[in-house]
């Protein structure tokens, strides 16, 4: 979406050394700001200097503007140049001589409209336990073909940036982490539907040297909301969509820098459907926010930012192959009619409101600095139908489908009309009958509901304070450092959202087995109880983290080089309080009460140096080395039923090294950038129901897959070129070139109620570590599932002189896994249920059951265009983008199904006349589907 | 800020703290009755009489309702209820919810059968295309596969079985044990006066209804009445969610369906959950035993036999013992040997002589030789279990004056359940006081009885030992 602008966030760092430094003068500065295509003066334009002190003015009926330049002893000037229509610019303001008049050139901007959370609906998927990788968005953008492409084009298809998670993906606001220790992730519920407010981001791509954030593998966005800088008007906005939500209004309001100092802004938008491209996923988002602000004097500004968005929506599942040939991608099993509305028995509610205090301290000095207050809270749940003990009731249950009806041969006519039978069922009614549902608990009154929803709810409670101080030493050198302590609190629970008809419920573990009689209670304490909605049921615990950091960072820049080296220091400590008595683990503390508390010290360390070839050019290297403690959810083996620890708890470290190399000519925009990347004693659980838990006495299990010491290692080569063709048509290329590999032998345990000790098979012990010890996993070379390895984009783009423009982009992606199972690659598949080593294998047979799916070459093309009117004043402007132009049917990701995990399992499946029972599982890509918007501007 | 900027800010904040209400009120679930003529309902006597006469019962003992079953229903009553785990993919109906004349199991391919047809609920069933036969031994009716009954696929809306809106009350048969026969399967019936066998409910700790050791696919646990002396298995599903209730103690009274095994070989009586098990309050009956007190401490062996030295049955005779069938040709006891060791084994597996009373008594012991207070210990494998029928008997009197007839006591003791399909394990029963046995000979008996061609259950019995201080 974005062709080459002349200059970028990050030029503006090296430029730095060339400015000259203005001490001691009081100087003005003057200049034009025009219409890059046709040279049209642009009026009302923001023009903001910032660094030492922040001096605002606006461009005149003509385009002209004058901006005082306080005598300072600032050498990190930069000219940031906004309006609604164009794109930001950020002009350094070089030596002296630049005193003359200084001609700026806009561009339109044709990306402005680009909706923040929502250029993927995987995040609308239950991922279940599978680690949907992290994707990047708008968020990302920056100015070179590779980062916009990255940005724009690449999502659907879980393309991951050197491979990171979603943990691995910093985003903060004002500075403040939005990252939750839980999961390590960001929510994008937390800021969906304000990007016009949340446009300024600070951009730092994995270790590249940044202000105040030492980075992560997936890089960091910090995105800053300064009333001040916002140009004054009132911007109003339509959203049409056919994604995740259909229909939307957006509002944003700027009351522009007051005389007494105060701004303040304001967004809110408003977003809605019953279904975008896949069926039955509900949407309402509704989004606020505010941000006031105070200048005190010259050197000091208080601020405070508040963002509410609260958000329900629907959610689908990832479905097997079989299924998708039924019913094709917009298939969603989770929802059904209900007194003629649709209902999603899976739906996501946030609803957690963020207020941060900032209070700014920029004097003329060698020392500045920052302090954060910052809060948020509020809960986060996800429905789902609970059936524990009745049989599934949706339609795409294996048992439900024609493959269950013809999974052994030999096959007879019974077998064929069962598997037709089925086949009409799921081809005539592929959606929930909650009827059914209403009516199976209706006919049993007395004994409670069999079926009801359950809401899995986090309450959360997060505060943070931080100060942020920069100090120079000299010209040449400067520090900066950053301090912070933070709070996690959060109850998490299950509860009761609707009894579909019935009077009550029960709280039982279905699948119990053993002969302690209230052993199949989840909560001991409380049997027999008669919950109604709103009943805390199934689990009941709190946890809470803290952590201590201390981040520091010394800059040396010349004219040539500049050299950065950074630590972080955090430790994290964390405790889980279990308010249930959970019916297997009666023992003191074993689930009831506070768990041993975990406390972690990290480190963090980087150098990174970067020398100006040119004006025109420059590279860069960074190298880090850190350890990070395992996410809180992977910590215990099952949080939601006990405070067991898992066994050997490690903190995983991290080394790499990326070099980058750009060239910025008049009409040629390149980059060149690659990286070498490892992770080791990385820990991951995985939650699922598998018939190879050698160790239950069924060996059938509901288990949580502990896996650890899992090394990882990754290189890649990526390369962005744009290419001005002509005044209006302009070309950019991307090529990515990457590997992710697993390498080594992690170690494997279960984690399950189901597993007793063998000496007395009355006591539950929570996972088979004693019966079994710890497995090898055989996964040496296999992939990681972090999106396509390999990429060609192309993008062709159009700018009329008449205010409209087109771009069209294409892009092929190639080498795609599926995330493969872990439990497959065990030294468990090797044995029979009974545990007795199967022999009966030959190799190359193994091998072709193990091998790791590739879910085959995609090609996307998306089409963006926009016209943009000027009437009186304002600005009315029209965006289009159409992704997946061509309609392509496609799978994004997908995951092995680890139900399965022996060899004989595997061969059995494979064999089936009728297709596997349990194929791979995977996440459908969006056909064609378009977003627009029309935007009126004041 | 202007005041209409406040009351724009404020109506933004109020619209954006609700979220629309996504709560559904309950369903207007819309029933309607069945309107299907008399003409084309097909009662349940009237298709089981069609099925003995149109099919091949001993050769092929299916028959297809295609021709003349075109437009035809099956009506019943549902008495069957899987709420509790104890069917699968099945379910009962008979024809009238008071008096029925018969029953049918209907095969169906849906589990939680009842969520949809509950306990008294009137059902009707095209028939058209089904198949009629038996499965585990009773009248069925589903798709035929092979040789045997499949289940009858649903659909979406319901399928073949459709429901209507009357729902009757259930009435059990009340029946004796004594008097059940084929006639009464697939019916709800009520049988009163019934316990379970003392083996199994009074056992320290007593067994469950199908959570114990030797439940594989089935618990099946021994009921009795008092009255008649006959016994009748109680089938459990060991995927039931009562499994591992313990049995009653108490005497009570049950209902349920009367079906056969899973072979179709003997009844056995299926309940729907342990509520269908009503508590009494006439106390149990048991057999009177010889009570001396509780059980002794182990003191020395003052007597043993181990049968190690006894190559055949034969030369265990000519060691004192008597069996007072020994010539004859049902002989079931037997020297059994298992890796070096040899012990008692009987069984009436391979016997085709209908209700065998076979018994084995020891040689005569003499009090003043072993001394005056004594107990008694053996240990017991039981394999393959059918029934109870061994049992452990003293006297005073020598059996072979008087051909057996005796005045036998029965012991007090508990003989260790097995597994119904394979070997158990050995397991000491004892000790048990006989010192109030004041005599100076007695004599130790082991019966094993038939009260049904069943009761077949392989019984190696080792180390019979007397102890005394």
């Amino acid at each position: 979406m974005l062709v080459a602008r002349r200059l970028f966030i990050l030029f503006v760092l090296f430029y730095v050394p060339m400015t000259t430094q203005l001490m001691g003068q009081s100087l003005g500065l003057t200049g034009r700001v025009l219409d890059q295509l046709n040279g049209a003066p642009i009026s009302n334009a923001l023009v903001a200097l910032v660094g030492e002190n922040q001096n605002i003015t606006v461009t005149d009926q003509d385009g002209y503007f004058k901006i005082s330049l306080t005598p300072n002893t600032a050498k990190t000037h930069v000219l940031i140049v906004q309006h609604e229509q164009y794109e930001a610019q950020n002009v350094p303001i070089e030596t002296n001589a630049q005193r003359r008049p200084i001609v700026i050139f806009l561009q339109w901007n044709t990306d402005e409209d680009m909706p923040i959370s929502d250029t993927s609906y995987a995040d609308l998927t239950d991922e279940g336990s599978f680690d949907l990788p992290f994707q990047p968005g708008p968020l990302q953008a920056k100015g070179d073909a590779l980062t916009g492409a990255q940005a724009y084009d690449f999502g659907g298809v879980f393309y991951a940036p050197r491979g990171a998670a979603r943990n691995q993906k910093q985003i903060s606001i004002q500075g403040v982490p939005i990252n939750d220790f839980y999961s390590g992730q960001a929510s994008w519920d937390s800021f969906g539907g304000l990007n016009d407010a949340l446009r300024q981001r600070e951009i730092q791509e994995g270790f590249e040297s940044a202000n105040y954030s030492f980075g992560a593998i997936g890089g960091h966005t910090d995105i800053s909301v300064s009333a001040g800088n916002y140009r004054p008007g009132l911007k109003l906005k339509a959203i049409f969509s056919s994604k995740t939500y259909t229909r939307g209004y957006a509002l944003f309001y700027r009351s522009g820098l007051k005389a007494n100092g105060l701004s303040y802004a304001l967004q809110w938008a408003s977003r809605f459907g019953d279904g975008g491209y896949v069926s039955g996923n509900i949407y309402d988002g509704k989004s606020l926010l505010f941000a006031l602000e105070k200048q005190i004097n010259g050197a000091n500004t208080l601020m405070l930012t508040g963002l509410y968005t609260p958000i329900i929506k629907g959610v689908s599942s990832p479905l097997t192959r079989e299924v998708l040939d039924y019913h094709g991608a917009r298939y969603n099993p989770n929802w059904g009619m209900q007194n003629g509305q649709i209902r999603n028995s899976k739906s996501r509610q946030t609803t957690q409101p963020l207020f941060i205090l900032t209070y700014k301290n920029h004097s003329k000095g060698r020392l500045s600095y920052q302090i954060n207050l910052a809060t948020q809270f509020g809960l986060a749940k996800q429905t789902r139908l609970n059936y524990s003990g009745s049989s599934n009731p949706f339609k795409n249950y294996y048992q439900k489908l024609p493959s269950y009806f013809l999974k052994e041969s030999p096959l007879g006519s019974y077998d064929y009309h069962m598997a037709f039978n089925a086949r009409q069922n799921i081809e005539a009614q592929g959606q929930l009958n909650w009827q059914d549902l209403y009516m199976a608990n209706g006919l049993h009154l007395n004994s409670g509901s069999s079926y009801i929803v359950q809401a899995d709810v986090r309450q959360k409670q997060m505060t943070v304070a931080q100060a942020l101080m920069r100090y120079r030493l000299n010209t040449l050198f400067e520090f900066r450092a950053k301090v912070w302590i933070r709070q996690e609190r959060e109850h998490h629970y299950g509860q009761i959202d609707d009894l579909l008809g019935g009077l009550y419920y029960l709280d039982v573990n279905s699948f119990y087995r053993g002969s302690d009689p209230l052993g199949k209670w989840n909560d001991r304490q409380t049997p027999y109880r008669s919950n109604k909605v709103g009943a805390f049921i199934d689990y009941n615990f709190r946890w809470q983290g803290d952590q201590l950091g201390l981040f520091g960072q010394l800059q040396q820049t010349t004219e040539k080089w500049n050299y950065t080296a950074a630590f972080e220091c955090t430790r994290n400590a964390l405790m889980r309080k279990g308010l249930f008595q959970n019916g297997s683990f009666p023992s003191q503390g074993q689930s009831l009460g506070p768990s041993q508390r975990i406390v972690f010290s990290n480190i963090k360390f980087k150098l990174s140096g970067a020398i100006n070839w040119s004006p025109r050019s420059f590279s860069r290297i960074n190298t880090v080395y850190l350890t990070e403690p395992p996410i809180v959810k992977h910590t215990f083996v099952n949080m939601r039923q006990s405070n067991e620890l898992v066994h050997g708890l490690k903190a995983s470290t991290f080394h790499g090294v990326d070099v980058d190399y750009r060239y910025q000519g008049n009409s040629i925009n390149a980059r060149i950038a690659a990286y070498a990347q490892r992770q080791d004693d990385d820990t991951k659980i995985k939650t699922f129901f598998t018939e190879h838990a050698i160790a239950a006495q069924s060996g059938q299990a509901l288990v949580h897959e502990i896996v650890q010491g899992i090394h990882t290692q990754s290189i890649g080569l990526q390369a962005g070129l744009s290419y001005d063709l002509s005044n209006r048509l302009a070309l950019s290329t991307v090529m990515v070139f990457s590997e992710h590999n697993y390498s080594g032998t992690p170690l494997l345990y279960l984690g399950s109620d189901a597993f007793s000790d063998p000496q007395r098979p009355d006591r539950v012990l929570g996972s088979d570590l004693t019966a079994r010890g710890k497995r090898k996993v055989y996964v040496n070379n296999y992939g990681v599932a972090s999106g396509p390895r390999q990429i060609i984009h192309a993008r062709l783009q159009y700018r009329d002189p008449n205010y409209w423009w087109a771009g069209l982009s294409f892009n092929h992606f190639s080498k795609r896994f599926a995330d493969m199972s872990f439990l497959r690659r065990s030294a468990d598949t090797y044995l029979d249920f009974d545990g007795v080593l199967n022999q009966n294998f030959d190799s190359n047979v193994v091998s072709s059951l193990l091998e790791q799916e590739d879910l085959g070459q995609v090609v996307l093309c998306h089409l963006t265009a926009g016209k943009s009117w000027r009437l009186k004043g304002k600005y009315m402007s029209l965006f289009l983008v159409v992704n997946n132009l061509l309609d392509v049917a496609y799978v994004s990701g997908g995951f092995e199904d680890s139900r399965i995990g022996s060899v004989f399992g595997l061969a059995e499946e494979a064999d089936r006349p009728g297709g596997p029972l349990f194929g791979n599982r995977y996440f459908s890509g969006m056909g064609r589907s378009f977003y627009g918007s029309i935007t009126l501007s004041f | 800020m202007k005041i209409y900027h406040l009351f724009y800010i404020t109506s933004l904040l109020i619209n954006t703290a609700c979220l629309e209400d996504r709560s559904f009120e309950i369903p207007f679930l819309k029933q309607q009755g069945l309107l299907i003529p008399d003409d084309q309902i097909v009662t349940i006597p009237a298709l089981k009489m069609a099925w003995e006469q149109e099919s091949n019962q001993e050769l092929y003992p299916f028959l297809r309702l295609t021709q003349g079953y075109e437009d035809k229903f099956l009506e019943g009553y549902v008495i069957s209820d899987d709420q509790q785990g104890n069917y699968y993919k099945a379910f009962f109906i008979q024809d009238d919810p008071e008096s029925p004349q018969a029953g049918i199991k209907v095969l169906l391919d849906q589990t939680d059968i009842s969520q949809r047809y509950d306990v008294g609920r009137r059902v009707l069933i095209q028939l058209s295309g089904l198949t009629v036969g038996l499965s585990s031994g009773v009248f069925a009716l589903g798709l035929e596969d092979g040789g045997a009954l499949s289940p009858v696929p649903t659909t979406h809306n319901g399928g073949v079985v459709q429901r209507d809106t009357l729902v009757s009350p259930i009435s059990a048969r009340t029946l004796n044990m004594e008097n059940l026969g084929p006639q009464h399967t697939n019916m709800w019936i009520e049988l009163s006066h019934t316990q379970f066998h003392r083996f199994q409910s009074l056992s320290l700790p007593p067994m469950t209804f199908a959570a114990d050791a030797m439940d594989q696919y089935d618990g099946e646990r021994w009921l009795e009445q008092c009255a008649s002396g006959q016994y009748l298995v109680l089938k459990t599903s060991t995927y039931a969610d009562f499994n591992t209730a313990v049995l009653p103690s108490d005497d009570f009274t049950i209902y349920g369906i009367l079906q056969y095994d899973y072979f179709g070989e003997y009844f056995v009586l299926v309940i729907n959950g342990p509520d269908d098990i009503v508590m009494g309050n006439s106390g149990r009956c048991d057999p009177l035993v010889l009570d001396c007190g509780p059980a002794p401490g182990l003191h020395p062996i003052v007597w043993g036999e181990s049968f190690n030295q006894r190559e055949n049955l034969s030369a265990l005779m000519d060691s004192g013992w008597w069996a007072p069938d020994t010539n004859s040709e049902a002989l079931l006891w037997s020297i059994g040997s298992y890796g070096g060791n040899k012990y008692l084994q009987i069984t009436a597996e391979a016997s085709d002589i209908a209700l065998h009373e076979s018994w084995l008594i020891s040689p005569p012991l003499s009090k003043s030789v072993l001394g005056e207070i004594l107990s008694i210990e053996c240990d017991i494998q039981a394999n393959f279990q059918r029934g109870i029928p061994l049992s452990f008997w003293i006297t005073e009197q020598d059996p072979q004056d008087y051909s057996i007839d005796v005045q036998w006591d029965l012991l007090n003791y508990f003989i260790p359940n097995g597994p119904s399909d394979g070997f158990g394990d050995f397991k000491t029963m004892g000790p048990i006081d006989i010192s109030c046995k004041t005599g100076e000979t007695f004599y130790l008996g082991l019966r094993y009885k038939q009260r049904s061609v069943f009761d077949t259950t392989r019984y190696h019995i080792d180390n019979l030992r007397i102890r005394s201080p």
